[in-house]
């Protein structure tokens, strides 16, 4: 008995003692640190080849400076959890690629980046507009980096044969798109625009609730989404959706690509990947996709974009890390990942806008560059209502209210919705 | 004492600090890497003032009950068929199993492409056999939406209420039956008066843990639909991952996961007292 409680004890110190050792090596990274290595997280880029030359290029970097690198990159659907967990344990990479008013929302966690953004700036040729989200009250917390416009992607054989030429497409308005649509739907080839809690849904409805001179805030950001423009659009789009397949109430980011790739679908918004899969993988549809500005509206023509910024958290930030942005930001190394992702990388650097590629391949010319207004969520918003923008954004509520909609919610009890949840936001 | 250390040592670092922490968060007003002020219950009450809250409450309680139910009466069949079995009756348990065992994101992934409306195998199948002319909008209408996850949550849960139930059903005594039987009590009388009677405890337990762990399921939500559409069928998981991860109110986050804890705790509460006082 004596022997058999020594033994147990003896478990018992044991299985604590090895708990401890378990625990001290976890920490041990995380306590002392990798000083030689330098890590970048960014989201999954549609174009493979351009995270292949982020790695080339900072290997090379890595070599000069005699630094271990390592990028990191994580799905689009995980990505704004992966950079919460990172804010809030105060552990993560040393530099991080935010977008859209996240410089906003993650504000006290970032690095000051003022002296960085304004010299690249000056190389770029200036910032475009669009890119001035990055600077929180007066201070640039992240470099602008590329963003990611939605224009329409189409089939240009099935218009013709409705009798639309290239250029009718092109300065299309919401009206003459709609009638498009009703002939294409007879076609059996319909056109798809998701109404449902996703991004790409976002993109492309915010962008007809400001044709139709419907937003969810005003230049105060007061919320003013209940408006007889904001009913009009919504009407709009109740007799859109009867030309559409049913399923675009529940389509992922990845539906309307699904859509246009199988060769059923006639026309969705999308950046340039529906294109370039096409080009790559679907001999039947190369050369026969083309990209076209957003349908007019009442209120003008628009086209949402997700905007991509180099960040670094206030307690990773280091030289060593600053000198590796101003490096992938270097006129030469900006413009190979420009061309390696066959020019879905949109530039802020005004000098960059004029690169060939855009203009040289026909399907890119409309991509751009964009002459529709540029905006973000929560335009014409404020800038401190960004995170409040985002929100909005996150949760779907501009997509939620049209699904509500065209589901048979009356139009004004949507709105209310919309304007209940959206003042709960923007508090 | 000694002995139970490291248990209480995990116990406390790995449920009982995570859960003072969430309990302490959804008292602030914490936003992503910003310290948060206290708030009091503001969180909960801003919650419940927001439809898409209600919703997600009205979809979890529908959920869960329909779930719940499916699986206990569905299990409690083929347990019983299960028991019936002679030949290879070691293969055929064990393949029962696979739906629980298999990682439930590679389950689900499968289940995705069935209700894909373009490529999907359900879809094509019935029109095929012609059960139905027009493909069922599975993910994209609410109520089909609701009965996709469900249809998955039975499939997952299923297994594991049948293996429960057959350990429950193989340690009654045959005698019993053979003493009703000649008594004269027919198949129906002897599963009513003997066999549910005696497993009422295991049924009681069963139930139990499955009601806790469909009102918290995430898995399938998240892959199958994001709560959509139409927030149809957000549960607390879903919307406090949307709420609290993606949009990083986090103070938020961690009052919608808080919520139904009450609730569970209570429900676990009426079921054990209910399967001690039986058990006695």
């Amino acid at each position: 008995m004596k022997h058999g409680s020594i033994l147990t004890r003896q478990t018992a110190w044991a299985g604590i003692a090895l708990m401890l050792l378990i625990l001290g090596f976890s920490a041990t990274p995380a306590i002392c640190g990798s000083p030689t290595e330098i890590t970048f997280l960014s989201q999954s880029h549609f174009v493979p080849a351009w995270e292949q030359e982020i790695r080339k290029q900072m290997e090379t970097w890595g070599k000069q400076k005699g630094v271990t690198v390592r990028a990191d990159f994580v799905a689009t659907a995980e990505f704004n959890a992966k950079l919460v967990s990172e804010a809030e344990t105060k552990t993560g990479h040393d530099i991080v690629v935010i977008k859209w008013q996240q410089p906003s929302l993650f504000k006290d966690s970032l690095a000051d980046l003022d002296s960085v953004a304004k010299e690249i700036g000056t190389a770029h040729g200036g910032w475009l507009p669009i890119g001035q989200e990055a600077m929180v009250e007066g201070v640039w917390r992240a470099v602008p980096f590329y963003h990611q416009s939605f224009p329409a992607v189409y089939r240009t054989d099935l218009f013709r044969e409705i009798g639309m030429s290239r250029e009718q497409v092109h300065n299309m308005t919401w009206d003459q798109f709609l009638e498009a649509a009703k002939k294409l739907h007879a076609k059996g080839k319909p056109v798809g625009i998701a109404i449902s809690q996703t991004d790409d849904s976002d993109n492309s409805l915010y962008a007809l609730l400001w044709s139709f001179g419907g937003s969810t805030v005003d230049k105060t950001g007061k919320v003013v989404i209940n408006s007889p423009q904001t009913a009009k659009a919504i009407e709009y789009v109740k007799e859109l959706a009867k030309y559409m397949p049913r399923e675009v109430m529940g389509w992922d980011d990845a539906s309307n690509n699904r859509l246009m790739l199988s060769g059923q679908g006639s026309y969705t918004f999308n950046p340039p990947s529906v294109w370039a899969t096409a080009e790559k993988d679907v001999p039947a549809l190369k050369g026969l996709l083309d990209h076209a500005p957003v349908p007019a509206g009442p209120a003008g023509r628009f086209r949402t974009t997700t905007t991509y910024y180099l960040a670094s958290w206030k307690f990773k930030a280091s030289p060593l890390s600053m000198d590796l942005i101003r490096f992938l930001m270097q006129p030469e190394n900006y413009r190979a990942q420009i061309e390696v992702a066959w020019g879905y990388n949109q530039p802020f650097g005004k000098e960059f806008t004029k690169l060939p590629i855009w203009r040289t391949n026909a399907p890119l010319n409309a991509y751009e560059p964009v002459v529709e207004t540029l905006a973000l969520q929560g335009w014409p918003g404020p800038p401190e209502k960004g995170p409040a923008a985002l929100k909005a954004w996150t949760m779907h509520l501009v997509p939620v209210m049209f699904g509500k909609a065209v589901t048979g919610t009356p139009t004004p009890e949507a709105m209310r919705w919309a304007e209940e949840e959206l003042k709960q936001l923007y508090r | 004492m000694l002995f139970v250390l490291p248990a209480a040592l995990l116990l406390l670092g790995l449920i009982a600090y995570p859960f003072c922490y969430a309990l302490q968060l959804s008292l602030t007003a914490k936003q992503a890497g910003v310290p948060g002020q206290f708030v009091g219950l503001r969180n909960f009450f801003d919650l419940f003032r927001g439809d898409i809250f209600r919703h997600t409450l009205r979809n979890s309680l529908l959920f869960t009950a329909v779930a719940v139910v499916i699986k206990t009466v569905l299990g409690l069949g083929l347990a019983l068929l299960l028991q019936r079995v002679v030949i290879g009756r070691r293969v055929l348990r064990g393949i029962i199993l696979l739906p629980w065992v298999v990682p439930s994101t590679l389950s689900v992934l499968g289940w995705w492409w069935l209700f894909d409306p373009l490529y999907g195998v359900i879809n094509m199948g019935l029109i095929k056999i012609g059960l139905i002319h027009e493909r069922i909008p599975w993910l994209s209408d609410p109520f089909w939406a609701m009965a996709a996850v469900i249809i998955v949550n039975v499939w997952r849960g299923l297994p594991f209420f049948a293996i429960s139930f057959l350990a429950g059903l193989v340690s009654i005594s045959e005698e019993l039956y053979e003493a009703a039987h000649i008594d004269g009590a027919g198949p129906a009388a002897s599963f009513v008066c003997i066999t549910l009677p005696l497993l009422r405890p295991v049924l009681g337990v069963i139930v139990l843990y499955s009601i806790i762990m469909t009102v918290s399921d995430f898995n399938i939500v998240y892959i199958l639909t994001r709560g959509g559409p139409m927030h149809s069928t957000h549960l607390f998981a879903t919307f406090a991952y949307e709420m609290g991860l993606a949009s990083g109110d986090i103070g938020k986050g961690a009052a919608i996961s808080l919520f139904i804890f009450p609730v569970l705790a209570l429900v676990a509460y009426c079921q054990l007292r209910i399967t001690r006082g039986q058990t006695r």
